[in-house]
């Protein structure tokens, strides 16, 4: 059998490996913002992306060099995309519904590039999905527009991401993230077609 | 040095977690000759200084199967106490039996929901518009004041939907004397509801059509005034 010293000197390492092991299952911890964070369903345009505490379905997706509120009492200011980073909006036009409580949908709302990037849905149109006071009711879908600038070199393969939640609270809610589905050429030729301007209608109910 | 080996047979002994083995297998006259902690394959008694040694730990097992429950549900039921009373959790409605129940120290009397009130303006599609009239009275100032800084009322349908009030069809012109629900429930003019006095409300819901049928609506109050444990309570009545 082992020496005495030999089954301490075993006994000392079997001590640090579980000591080791207790200190990096402790650093894994999740921090508690990331554990409480919105909780993401994946999918992809036209189809309903079931996020659980709502739905949300991408139906169109339109580029332009500028955009305004439009409304009964006519347009609104005018954004134009920068021309100095070759900037343009993209516009997605999307239904959500909410599944069992009243719901709002909070900044950010992210266009996720495939290089990385992230970019947040305008908040300086009223019109817009994601404008203050934009509410998403149980079995009452919502029509309206998310608009993001972003660059045209960054723009590649684009991800919508989405969360809505109860009150103030967003521990644990609800997030969609939708696959736009564009590949280079798909969106070559949006640029191509992309409007001067573009009047981002009031959110209806469908 | 010299401790006692735990890997080896005897003569060094087994080690003190492990229950004693029997007395010899040779002398056995019990039929355990394999020499195990417990009966033999047999189906035999376990001799006598296994069965003591079993006896011995009864209270420490026993201890364990009351502390480890408990190490889990005291901890459960203190955070969830914690969360209902900072209102983090909603409370569970208290069903009302009839159109009146008494909540925070107020008496709420529900009178009933009038559907399609739009004033003659359309609701959107496949939706309908409900209003549900109450008539509250605060018992005291206290009772005046938690209306006023925390009433919200929900409507409920049959499948636990719920729907906040909507600001749709604001504009709609409302008896004067109808009190404010939107920020909390005062009076007419937004300010408590003075004490033993009846006050008329009217909350607004644009609902699916579907759930009209079933729609019950529930009214949250803080019971407390402590700013850090509002305890919250609610009521649902139902047509």
């Amino acid at each position: 059998m082992a020496s005495p010293l030999l089954r301490r000197a075993a006994t000392a390492l079997a001590s640090l490996l579980l000591l080791g092991g207790i200190v990096a299952a402790h650093a894994m911890r999740p921090a508690f913002e990331d554990a409480t964070a919105p909780i993401g369903h994946r999918g992809s345009a036209h189809e309903p992306v079931d996020a659980r505490r709502f739905t949300i379905e991408v139906e169109k997706v339109e580029f332009a060099h500028a955009v305004s509120d439009g409304d009964a009492l006519g347009a609104g200011p005018r954004l134009t995309a920068d021309p100095g980073n070759r900037a343009i909006w993209v516009v997605v036009w999307a239904t959500m519904t909410a599944t069992d409580a009243s719901l709002t949908v909070p900044d950010p709302v992210l266009l996720e590039t495939g290089s990385g990037y992230s970019y947040a849905a305008s908040d300086r149109l009223s019109n817009a999905l994601n404008a203050f006071g934009t509410r998403l009711d149980p079995g009452i879908p919502r029509h309206g527009a998310f608009a993001f600038e972003v660059p045209r070199e960054r723009l590649t393969d684009p991800t919508l991401t989405v969360s809505a939640r109860e009150g103030l609270d967003d521990r644990l809610s609800a997030s969609a993230e939708v696959g736009l589905g564009l590949d280079a050429d798909r969106i070559e030729r949006l640029v191509d077609a992309a409007a001067d301007s573009l009047a981002i209608e009031p959110v209806t109910y469908r | 040095m010299d401790r006692p080996e735990p890997a080896q047979p005897p003569p060094a002994g087994p080690p003190a977690f492990l229950p004693p083995e029997p007395p010899s297998a040779a002398g056995d006259t019990t039929g355990s000759a394999a020499g195990s902690t417990a009966g033999g394959p047999d189906g035999t008694a376990p001799p006598p200084r296994t069965r003591r040694w079993l006896r011995d730990r009864i209270p420490v097992a026993l201890a364990l199967l009351v502390l480890v429950p408990a190490a889990t549900a005291v901890p459960w039921w203190l955070e969830r106490r914690a969360l209902l009373e900072q209102g983090t959790m909603p409370p569970s409605a208290v069903v009302a039996d009839g159109p009146s129940a008494d909540l925070a120290g107020s008496q709420w009397q529900f009178r009933g929901a009038v559907t399609g009130a739009t004033g003659g303006e359309d609701p959107p599609p496949g939706t309908e518009l409900v209003d549900a009239v109450f008539i509250v009275t605060p018992g005291d100032a206290r009772a005046s004041r938690l209306l006023l800084n925390s009433c919200e009322i929900r409507a409920v349908d049959d499948a636990g939907r719920t729907w906040d009030q909507t600001s749709e069809f604001s504009l709609r012109q409302l008896p004067e004397e109808v009190g404010t629900t939107t920020f909390g429930c005062g009076d007419a003019d937004g300010e408590a509801v003075p004490a033993d006095t009846g006050q008329g409300l009217v909350a607004t819901f644009l609902v699916p059509e579907d759930a009209v049928a079933g729609l019950g609506f529930e009214v949250r109050v803080d019971t407390s005034e402590a700013a850090r444990a509002p305890r919250p309570a609610a009521v649902l009545f139902r047509d």
